[in-house]
């Protein structure tokens, strides 16, 4: 379960305090296949860097697997993040001269749970899972768009998190491409049993999620 | 998997990274040279300097004289007449006078004109015997590698003290013995009795009086039963200022305690040595600004790469352990390979050196100095990677993540 509770976010920009994010209550439970929507600069990156402890609120409790993130120190949120949060990017963000392996392996070695034989047959077999086994020593500059963003959710999945975060997955693949790319994400969180949160900016998607919230509606900072 | 990232990405800049890892290296080569060179070449000067308490010689510069005589380096100033020979050993304050002449070479190695006393301890025959009658000689163990002579084997010397003098046709030196390899100016020289030299250069005159052609050094004038120089020890501190004294009163000769010309030519070669540092050391200042600006633009340019490795779960302290661990590879690759490139450096010149001036210098040597040097580039280094390493370890990793 996700829950955060009487957020507030503020940032200050040459001594002006600005409130970036204001919301009460949000609530996503387990295994469930989320969309964050609305206009841009509206907090949804900040509810992800939020969720995903990258940056505690000025404000308020972030609950995550029943672990409140605010009272943890920032090592012990980077662990967790490791071990529970998956994070796939609208840019693939993967390390282009790192092989398709290296890059798989890369968040487990943050894990602290693996021998490097371990984190080997893992990558493989996740890397199979979403169709990338033939490429495996491969660097990833190599490879086509939705072949990286196939390594990317590879990547996302390897350390078997609670919580995958997609932040505009599909945004820099074709129509057809996003769809698989889509397709495969739900695939791979109902399969780790994960809950999805995606933020998106593409309609046509959005009846594939079980629900989905419109984070311009719920931040009262920008209302 | 952090030693896979540093491997990765200094790989992956292939050209920055060598040209800083090149910078390293020049100012520690550098440096390390300069250091080893000197340490040993003045070792070298001390070795040779030996146990002879005063040098007499003809008047002129003093170093031309220790240089010369001891080294076998330069040209000798002129000659001294032999009574300052014969009144030494039978002074009852000297324990050994030893004669040098010189004026001959053979394939430009000097034949040096001496007594059987010359010979102390610091040399011993690796063949043979040393000389006993006129025109036999010993030779020098590069002088037996480089000519091939053996024992037994029978040559003309050359007038001058390089190639290119005439023959002395007429007297031939006969090898009777091959010394040991002292690593000193002695593996480069052939030496017989000074009555050889006497001999030969008596010989000698009535060719050139045919060929009509007068060259300066023993041949110049009358030559006959002249000396270059006296090796002497004396029996106490206290004698050797009195002999010298007296000698001194000479005006056509010089005494010289060459252990003393010796530390004032070291004292030059120090001046010299401080100038080479202080250029090696700036180079290696600059070499630590390079590291620095390669790393601090390798951070900004890897803000994102840092933003990524955040979000996957790494901690600040690995990202700041992440750049730190990239510059201390890339000053170790570079101090290392200046380290050895600078010995493969000496040992060249140490070849060199050997055969031609009989100065043993080795690329094995290493001296404490250069750990220092080593462990001074590889702090420096890091330190220049810190601030770079701290910017890393700030950054907003959330605000590059797209």
């Amino acid at each position: 379960m996700i829950k955060l509770k009487n957020i507030r976010m503020q940032y200050e920009d040459n001594g002006t305090k600005i409130e970036a994010l204001k919301l009460k209550e949000l609530q996503i439970k387990d295994e469930k296949h989320v969309a964050f929507i609305g206009s841009s600069g509206c907090g949804k990156t900040t509810l992800f860097n939020l969720i995903s402890g990258m940056i505690t609120p000025t404000e308020g409790s972030v609950e995550v697997q029943d672990v409140e993130l605010t009272s943890l120190t920032e090592q012990e949120r980077d662990l967790f993040r490791a071990n529970h949060i998956g994070y796939i990017f609208q840019d693939f963000n993967l390390f282009p001269e790192f092989t398709v392996l290296q890059n798989v392996v890369l968040p487990m070695a943050f894990s602290k749970r693996y021998t490097k034989k371990e984190m080997n047959e893992l990558a493989e077999d996740i890397l199979k899972k979403v169709g990338m086994d033939g490429k495996l020593n491969q660097k990833v500059k190599t490879l086509s768009g939705g072949e990286r963003q196939r390594v990317a959710i590879a990547r996302s999945i390897v350390n078997k998190p609670n919580v995958i975060l997609a932040d505009e997955p599909t945004g820099n693949l074709d129509y057809k491409n996003g769809a698989k790319i889509m397709e495969l994400i739900k695939q791979m969180a109902l399969d780790e049993k994960a809950t999805l949160v995606v933020i998106t900016h593409n309609n046509s998607q959005l009846d594939m999620f079980d629900e989905v919230i419109n984070i311009e509606e719920l931040n009262e900072a920008i209302k | 998997m952090i030693f896979q990232f540093v491997k990765t990405n200094i790989l992956s800049k292939k050209l920055r990274n060598f040209l800083t890892i090149f910078s390293i290296l020049v100012s520690v080569m550098l440096i390390i040279s300069v250091e080893n060179l000197t340490s040993q070449l003045k070792s070298n000067i001390v070795e040779n300097a030996g146990t002879y308490d005063i040098l007499v010689g003809a008047p002129g510069s003093s170093t031309q004289l220790v240089l010369s005589t001891m080294f076998y380096y330069d040209a000798p100033i002129a000659n001294i007449p032999i009574s300052y020979y014969e009144s030494l050993q039978g002074d009852s304050r000297v324990v050994k006078v030893v004669p040098i002449g010189m004026g001959d070479n053979y394939n430009g190695y000097k034949i040096i004109g001496t007594s059987s006393e010359f010979f102390d301890e610091k040399y011993s025959l690796k063949e043979g015997e040393l000389f006993t009658q006129t025109g036999e000689v010993v030779i020098g163990s590069t002088v037996a590698r480089m000519t091939g002579l053996r024992i037994g084997d029978e040559f003309s010397g050359m007038h001058g003290l390089t190639e290119g003098g005439h023959t002395h046709g007429d007297f031939k030196y006969k090898v009777v013995g091959i010394l040991n390899q002292t690593r000193t100016p002695s593996d480069t020289v052939i030496y017989t009795n000074i009555e050889s030299l006497w001999e030969v250069h008596g010989l000698s005159h009535e060719e050139e009086e045919e060929h009509s052609e007068h060259e300066e050094s023993m041949h110049g004038e009358d030559t006959e039963n002249l000396i270059t120089a006296l090796l002497v020890k004396t029996t106490s501190l206290a004698n050797q200022v009195m002999v010298t004294n007296d000698l001194s009163k000479n005006n056509d000769i010089q005494a010289i305690n060459p252990a003393a010309t010796l530390r004032q030519l070291l004292v030059t070669l120090n001046a010299g040595e401080i100038i080479v540092t202080l250029v090696a050391y700036v180079s290696i200042f600059l070499s630590v600004i390079v590291l620095f600006t390669t790393m601090l633009s390798a951070s900004i340019e890897r803000r994102k790469d840092i933003s990524i490795l955040r979000a996957l779960g790494a901690n600040r302290k690995t990202v700041f352990m992440t750049i730190l661990l990239e510059t201390l590879t890339i000053a170790i690759i570079g101090a290392l390979l200046g380290f050895l490139l600078a010995h493969i450096a000496i040992g060249i010149l140490g070849n060199i050196t050997a055969v031609n001036y009989g100065i043993n210098i080795s690329g094995f040597a290493v001296q404490v100095s250069e750990i220092y040097v080593l462990i001074g580039a590889v702090i420096l280094s890091v330190l220049a990677g810190t601030i770079p390493a701290v910017m890393v370890y700030k950054t907003d990793a959330t605000r590059y993540l797209k």
